[in-house]
């Protein structure tokens, strides 16, 4: 069940993948991908390649995704291991929900962070008192770590 | 597991023929390339830099969530027909070449390397129109032809006073919020004249009766210094600028009215502002890359949307920046540093940043006299001189910001001397100009022959004192521009750790965790919290 639904993915996401994401499986095992996300343009990410890691659980869509940030990112819910805090992935998560969507919410999440649930609280704490420090910070990084 | 991914794949036929595959920029547009499946991830970024603007080595090409690279083939990142491809910009510029600009030679235009029809950045000629009304002013980054392009021939060493203004906003703000300079900025004739000194942008008014009117309207003027003063005022007007030209790229025959508007407009303000000021200088200017737009110059004549990029490494050595600017021949390859991050500028560390070029000679106040000649037959400086001199409100403006100076007349006596109608026309003429240099010189060498009679201690000293004299001096009328203590830097015997404590914490903060490494940027820096990440981000060798 997980394998075809997988696999269904992975064909439409090579036929039309949204315009900021991409994703595929590592070697031939499809219960681990690795995908990139594309900074978007309205935020301090722009420019960036961000690559993440996704594993698929066995009895997925049942369950999420587990998915981290191989690449180091500048943001309140996106800690040092690349672990990322967003309610999809964990108690918000639906069968109905596809990675291409998972990736997408990724997305959104870099363009408006969600402070009042933090991973990194002292990132949130700058996002709120000086956003533009914070920028000038994000902008730092995405230039050392996902521009390479 | 892994069975049914070949199984389903396995219907599609895998031809080593030309197949179709799609390319999806950043931006959001879509392109098709035919191409084998055999060929290399190099030959693919070739074809696909035919369909872009994008050269072949600034691609990065992302499939299955991997950066593909050069050497492989398509066929072994499993890529098949009618699979989409992702195509972001890459982080290493394009080089550029620049045409030789010298003074006699054809007229220069700016080419612009990006195509019509760029699939990716703004509108067409978004930046450069929309960051400002007068680029020649160094406003928007490019650092344009600064105030030597607005003013048709440069003052001397105006470009190297520009950078530090340019790369330290905060300077440049409290300038502009000084009572002298609101004066003059709060006078739209005053700009007006200057603008309209430049012989290439009166051709320019004449051929376009509406860019006149837009400069004749004192609201248009004061909203553009407004945003010189405010970075924030400026982003938001990029921001309108952009959100217009989007709209007006959307209608069927507004991307041809916005060509034509970049061609007839923006084009020859461009020059206007940029060129004159390079007019008599025999040096090559190479200006920098600003949002994806590559600007060079060439001997072209005409716009051309052809890529600028030069297939063969620039060798030619770059010439020495700390020679004095007149060594003779022409200097192919004289590199400007942008004005953002990238021009990391060696400041002496008791000026707190502001990086003055050859301060002993400004000290010293021996101008060079051809110099001051050239500056005072300028038609846009004796006109400025003019309004300034001719204006009460601004003279006592201008006498009353400095009166701490020792040595200085007393303000009464002072403004009766410079409201003396024929004080006026002998300052304001150049031969009067002259005549005062020339005196001036023929002092200064007697002076330095009596100084040479004198034994080497004393003229040591002697030298020391008028030094330290004009240090204090500058200092004081420089005392409201945050340039700090020239006449006494500060040399604190604390320990690093201490003087650069909240530094480090910043630092810290920004995910620069090696701290020996910090305070060794910061002392290298002399604190400059913005300056220390450059370096730092510089040793990490992205």
């Amino acid at each position: 069940m997980a394998s075809k639904r997988i696999n269904k993915e992975l064909k439409d996401l090579q036929k039309d993948p949204p315009a900021s994401c991409s994703a595929g499986p590592v070697k031939n095992d499809m219960y681990h991908w690795q995908a990139t996300i594309i900074g978007p343009p309205d935020s301090p990410y722009a420019g960036g390649v961000f690559a993440l890691n996704i594993h698929f659980p066995k009895d997925y869509p049942f369950n999420p995704p587990k998915i981290t940030f191989r690449t180091k990112v500048y943001h309140p819910n996106i800690n040092n291991n690349g672990s990322i805090c967003l309610d999809i992935l964990k108690e918000s998560w639906s069968p109905a929900l596809t990675i291409s969507k998972v990736l997408l919410s990724i997305c959104s999440l870099l363009t408006d962070p969600n402070p009042d649930d933090p991973l990194v609280p002292d990132v949130a704490r700058m996002y709120k008192s000086d956003r533009s420090k914070y920028e000038a910070t994000a902008r730092l990084w995405t230039q050392k770590y996902a521009m390479g | 597991m892994g069975g049914d991914a070949t199984a389903e794949t396995a219907t599609e036929p895998k031809t080593t023929e030309g197949v179709k595959i799609n390319i999806r920029c950043s931006n959001g547009s879509k392109f098709s390339v035919q191409i084998s499946l055999d060929s290399t991830v190099g030959s693919f970024k070739d074809a696909v830099a035919q369909n872009c603007d994008i050269s072949a080595e600034q691609q990065r090409l992302i499939y299955k969530g991997r950066i593909l690279k050069d050497d492989q083939t398509l066929q072994s990142y499993g890529l098949e027909a009618d699979h989409t491809v992702h195509l972001v910009r890459g982080f290493t510029p394009a080089n550029t070449t620049g045409g030789t600009n010298t003074s006699g030679g054809a007229n220069t235009t700016t080419t612009n390397a990006r195509g019509a029809g760029a699939n990716e950045g703004g509108g067409l000629g978004g930046p450069g129109l929309g960051a400002s009304l007068f680029p020649g002013l160094g406003i928007n980054g490019m650092g344009g032809g600064g105030l030597g392009g607005l003013f048709g021939a440069g003052p001397p060493d105006l470009e190297q006073l520009q950078q530090p203004l340019l790369s330290n906003p905060n300077l440049v703000r409290e300038i502009m919020n000084s009572p002298a300079m609101q004066n003059l900025l709060n006078n739209p004739e005053i700009v007006r004249n200057l603008l309209m000194s430049n012989p290439q942008m009166q051709e320019l008014m004449d051929r376009n009766p509406e860019l006149a009117h837009i400069l004749n309207d004192p609201s248009t003027l004061r909203q553009t210094l407004e945003a010189t003063r405010n970075p924030e005022i400026m982003r938001e007007m990029m921001r309108n600028t952009d959100r217009a030209m989007s709209n007006i790229e959307s209608s069927p025959e507004g991307f041809n009215m916005l060509r034509r508007m970049y061609e007839n407009v923006q084009e020859p303000f461009l020059n206007a502002t940029t060129m004159a000021g390079n007019a008599g200088n025999e040096s090559t200017r190479t200006l920098g890359t600003q949002g994806g737009q590559t600007r060079s110059q060439s001997t072209n004549p005409s716009t051309t949307n052809s890529e600028a990029t030069s297939p063969v490494p620039n060798t030619n050595p770059l010439p020495n920046p700390w020679s004095s600017a007149g060594t003779g021949g022409a200097q192919t390859n004289a590199r400007r540093p942008a004005a953002g991050g990238e021009a990391r500028q060696q400041t002496p560390t008791g000026l707190g940043g502001l990086g003055m070029p050859d301060l002993e000679g400004m000290l010293g106040g021996m101008p060079d006299p051809a110099s001051l000649t050239q500056l005072m037959q300028n038609p846009a400086i004796s006109q400025m001189m003019q309004s300034i001199l001719s204006n009460p409100q601004t003279m006592n403006q201008i006498l009353g910001m400095n009166t701490d100076q020792r040595g200085m007349p007393d303000l009464n006596s002072m403004r009766e001397v410079m409201q003396n109608p024929e004080f006026l026309r002998m300052f304001s003429s150049p031969e009067t100009m002259q005549q005062l240099l020339s005196m001036q010189q023929a002092l200064m060498s007697q002076l330095g022959q009596q100084q040479s009679t004198q034994e080497p201690g004393q003229a040591g000293g002697g030298t020391g004192s008028v030094n330290n004299l004009g240090l204090e001096m500058l200092s004081s009328m420089f005392g409201g521009l945050g340039a700090g203590s020239l006449a006494n830097p500060n040399r604190s015997n604390e320990p690093p750790e201490q003087l650069y404590a909240t530094q480090l914490s910043q630092l810290q903060e920004m995910g620069f965790f090696d701290t020996q490494e910090n305070i060794r940027a910061l002392i290298a820096t002399s604190g400059n919290v913005h300056a220390a990440v450059e370096r730092l981000l510089g040793n990490s060798g992205q």
